[in-house]
């Protein structure tokens, strides 16, 4: 499973709308996600699985309780292999928001190697 | 570990040079606050270029601004702490954009975590993951060279 899918999977289940990278419409509820990918598990000059640095971001309007969905999302991101987040708030004048952010690793599928 | 043969098998167990090791703990407690300094001073120094060049990388700045925030990295003077000392990298001065001041490093952070509509360039996390082991080089290096002259090599 690659970690695109992981992402849109896992966060699904939390109930928003989910986007890649940014998003600029409408919506007042959603969710963005995006990552760094770094190579890990060097051997014979070659990586064999890759690291993935993720943030999702949580955006909602103000005066809504964000408690439920942040550890809704927390859960769903543990539950898909994903370490257990940590959250920052980024809220602005525009409305709540909450960068939650983890690693994942992809076991060496990206590298073409199921078995690092 | 050494083992003997004989009717009864048995293993015999010995560890050598815990005393030595104890020793230099006794002796590496007591670091001098100018080492301890130096050592802070130099390990900022790496993880300020780190975070310039992730920064660079991921094209951050202010598009209202002909000033670069990666030029406003700065560290503070390390201070000593009951764990050992600290030195926080950070982003120094603000700029007026029409009527409104903001701080440089507000700028930085809505860099490093994007906002609604924009995306995060998270040059400061992507710095510390990837320049950790260079970090503690730079402080391993100083603290070395004092043990060094402590211990006559």
């Amino acid at each position: 499973m690659s970690v695109d899918e992981m992402l849109n999977t896992a966060l699904t289940a939390a109930g928003l709308p989910v986007f890649p990278n940014s998003y600029t419409g409408d919506e007042e509820r959603y969710l963005v996600w995006s990552y760094a990918q770094i190579p890990a598990v060097h051997a014979c000059d070659a990586p064999h699985a890759a690291r993935y640095l993720i943030t999702v971001h949580l955006y909602l309007p103000h005066k809504e309780n964000p408690n439920a969905l942040k550890q809704a999302i927390s859960r769903a991101l543990f539950n898909a292999d994903c370490t257990w987040p940590s959250i920052t708030n980024i809220s602005d004048s525009e409305g709540q928001g909450y960068a939650i952010e983890c690693e994942w690793s992809d076991g060496g599928g990206y590298y073409g190697n199921d078995n690092p | 570990m050494n083992g003997q043969t004989g009717a009864v098998t048995m293993a015999t167990i010995t560890l050598d040079g815990f005393d030595e090791l104890s020793e230099m703990f006794r002796e590496l407690a007591p670091i001098p606050d100018d080492v301890l300094t130096d050592a802070l001073n130099d390990m900022a120094e790496v993880a300020e270029a780190a975070v310039r060049q992730q920064g660079q990388a991921l094209g951050v700045k202010d598009p209202q601004s002909q000033v670069h925030i990666l030029d406003k990295i700065t560290h503070t003077k390390p201070k000593k702490t009951k764990d050992g000392g600290v030195s926080n990298v950070t982003f120094s001065g603000s700029r007026t954009r029409g009527r409104i001041r903001t701080r440089n490093a507000e700028i930085a952070f809505i860099n490093e975590y994007g906002k609604r509509g924009q995306a995060p360039r998270p040059f400061i996390r992507l710095a510390a993951e990837s320049a950790g082991d260079s970090i503690a080089d730079a402080g391993e290096k100083v603290i070395g060279n004092w043990w060094d002259k402590q211990t006559g090599n």
